[in-house]
């Protein structure tokens, strides 16, 4: 880089590295430190070469690539017209014949890296024994007074701790296991000298399932939203491995403020995110957008899928058959939950619905705590089999 | 070794890996440092080649380690032999040998599988292999903190033998789907590198060079079609090794040029699902043929020939 004096580069990469961090790239200081020995490897003047090694040191994913590209080209452009940094940091310290790489210097100036704490801690869910719910079972959750919305948020609680497991493939000892454990076998035997008196038995381990949550909040779904949501908060502490969106027009992403916010704070947000609250239904188009981005990242068969939308849409009915379809590929199950359905007199013959049957394995009910209990009994019978 | 970036490109487009100054400049880096590579990108762009590439040019083995989910440490380290234990024990006491060598017996290399990794820590060789850990992403988080460290230290520790050091650290190449996010950790004891799709003149220089006998303005037809169906939005966009086993089926076939009718013969090397295949079909094979027959050799004559 022309420009640059020997050590004087060294402080201009600490603050690009803060840009960085601060733009969210994960940096620390080792890699910062990696950085540094990086490019006393290579010819400084070769722009191209200053690039790839930066970039090929301080991103980890495709996303942060293109806020590195972003920054890059904002600040080595510009840097050289200025004075100097505008930094707290040691320019006495950065001599000229100095090692760009030696670690006491940056380790010291880098300690604002080590400021960032770790996320919220999670909250445990209570569970409660509750006597009246054979009452509530079939009550539509929109005839819920407050107080029985409490019992809900605990009932909810206490169906979701139950399902979040799922076989791996991964072992485990256990008394009553399918396989043999030669290892522990051996180990026992030679505690009788030898002889084989107790073989040592395995079985696979049991793991979080994945979980993958469609939520429809457009118009039509008003009147069941709020609760649904309440569960899907349930379901994000519940099941670590749960992805949750809610769409109407568009597709939003939720399961960060699930995870990490308490309640009050999660409806907030979700709402200040959520620019297509009570809109009309775009399913197909949302389903769309789903698998394009979202789904290749979930291997075909790990996940069970669940879609919660009374399927009133105003799409178009062939790119929902369409896009219902590679979802179905990709579920391990596929579960349409749909909130009209609990009502006794209930058909499924608005169009979007109709279409969307033929791919779906279960068709529940969303508005009785039965229903969310046949979808949990779906979920444990999944695990069982692994 | 290698002293420059020039060098390893060159040597890289020697072993026909046609192949840009990141890739290079990345690989450089992390025989300088010794710091592993992860290596990120659409399937079938060549991720897993850069690691054969690699072993090629150091003239090196190449250990493999393929990564599926429960992917554990006695398949990914080492086991011991425990049915060839058992029975060398039975046999030791029915031929009354003296305790002392049953007990050293059984627990000597003899006894030990090695995995990838052990064989790559425990390595002999002038020049270190390069260790090729393939879809990290479809490892389990257990596997990959196991990982982590053993990627730092280069080193494991059995407990019947003793800790094993590796001599000399294997070159170290991750790759990744992106079915999921890798730990932060492990990313960060990495150089990243992305690989996109080829440009249209790389793509061309690629085919060119691993399917050296096809004729040039097919690989100019071929190359256009599958940039122009790049555009699209399908289930699976078609890579360069789709590309690549295209120009040798069409090769297979005799054709010198692409029109409607081969293509959709052949369009299975392309498109591996169904509804990609029906999409084209619907888009119009014509269509996205039409702009590839004007005679314009402009783009042919450019085509830097492969070393």
């Amino acid at each position: 880089m022309r420009g640059y004096r020997g050590g004087e580069i060294l402080s201009h990469l600490l603050l690009f590295a803060r840009q960085l961090k601060e733009r969210g790239l994960k940096i620390t200081p080792d890699r910062v430190v990696d950085a540094a020995r990086s490019l006393s490897l290579i010819d400084l003047a070769l722009r191209q070469d200053f690039y790839l090694v930066l970039k090929a040191n301080l991103v980890s994913s495709l996303k942060e690539a293109a806020v590195f590209d972003l920054i890059f080209e904002e600040f080595w452009s510009r840097l050289p017209e200025e004075e100097s940094p505008k930094s707290g940091f040691p320019r006495g310290e950065m001599e000229e014949g100095e090692e760009p790489g030696e670690e006491g210097t940056l380790s010291m100036s880098l300690e604002w890296e080590l400021a960032s704490g770790e996320e919220g801690g999670d909250e445990q869910g209570r569970r409660g024994a509750y006597s009246q719910e054979e009452v509530l079972l079939e009550k539509d959750f929109s005839q819920f007074s407050e107080k029985e919305l409490g019992i809900l948020e605990r009932e909810f609680t206490r169906l979701l701790a139950h399902w979040a497991i799922r076989i791996s493939r991964r072992r485990e000892p256990a008394a009553r296991g399918r396989e043999m454990d030669f290892r522990r076998s051996l180990k026992k035997a030679s505690r009788h000298g030898g002889e084989f008196f107790d073989l040592a038995r395995r079985r696979r381990k049991v793991k979080p399932m994945e979980v993958i949550v469609l939520c429809d909040v457009s118009g039509s779904m008003d009147a069941s939203t709020r609760f649904i949501l309440q569960f899907l908060f349930g379901m994000g502490r519940a099941f670590p491995r749960s992805d949750i969106f809610v769409f109407s027009t568009r597709l939003t992403r939720i399961t960060d403020i699930l995870q990490h916010s308490p309640w009050p704070q999660a409806l907030a947000a979700i709402s200040r995110r959520v620019r297509d609250w009570s809109g009309g239904t775009m399913i197909g188009h949302c389903l769309r957008v789903f698998n394009e981005q979202c789904a290749k990242r979930v291997r075909a068969g790990s996940a069970v899928i669940i879609l919660i939308s009374d399927g009133w849409d105003r799409g178009e009915p062939e790119q929902l058959a369409a896009e219902m379809k590679r979802i179905k590929r990709k579920a391990r199950k596929l579960i349409w939950l749909n909130p009209l359905l609990g009502t006794p007199d209930y058909h499924p013959f608005c169009l979007g619905m109709r279409t969307a049957l033929p791919y779906i394995d279960h068709f529940l009910p969303a508005n009785t705590l039965k229903g969310l209990r046949a979808m949990g009994e779906i979920l444990v019978a999944q695990s069982a089999r692994g | 070794m290698f002293n420059t970036i020039e060098e390893i490109q060159s040597a890289m487009e020697g072993a026909k890996y046609i192949t840009d100054r990141s890739i290079a400049t990345v690989l450089y880096l992390s025989l300088q440092l010794g710091k592993p590579i992860l290596v990120e990108g659409e399937a079938g762009v060549g991720k897993t080649e850069i690691a054969k590439v690699l072993a090629q040019i150091l003239n090196t083995r190449l250990i493999r380690l393929q990564c599926y989910e429960g992917l554990d440490v006695n398949t990914s380290l080492y086991e011991w032999n425990y049915p060839r234990q058992i029975l060398w024990m039975k046999q030791a006491e029915i031929c009354e040998l003296p305790q002392d060598s049953v007990g050293n017996g059984i627990f000597s290399a003899d006894f030990l599988i090695r995995r990838p990794l052990l064989e790559a820590i425990q390595n002999d060789s002038a020049v270190p292999p390069v260790l090729l850990i393939d879809e990290i992403d479809r490892s389990d988080e257990e596997f990959e903190a196991f990982l982590l460290e053993v990627l730092s230290d280069f080193q494991v520790t059995i407990p019947e033998i003793g800790t094993i050091k590796a001599k000399h650290r294997p070159y170290v190449i991750l790759t990744s789907n992106r079915t999921r996010e890798l730990h932060d950790a492990l990313k960060r004891r990495c150089f990243y590198h992305w690989i996109d799709y080829p440009s249209l003149e790389k793509e061309k220089r690629i085919v060119l060079a691993k399917v050296p006998r096809v004729g040039e303005n097919l690989v100019r037809q071929v190359c256009l079609f599958m940039q122009k169906v790049r555009e699209k939005e399908f289930y699976k966009r078609p890579g360069i090794s789709e590309t690549l086993d295209w120009a040798m089926a069409l090769m297979a076939l005799g054709k010198e040029e692409l029109d409607a009718a081969t293509v959709k013969e052949t369009l299975g090397c392309v498109f591996k699902y169904y509804e990609d295949l029906k999409q084209v079909e619907e888009m119009g094979i014509e269509n996205l043929l039409s702009p590839l027959t004007p005679r314009d050799d402009l783009t042919c004559t450019q085509i830097p020939r492969a070393c």
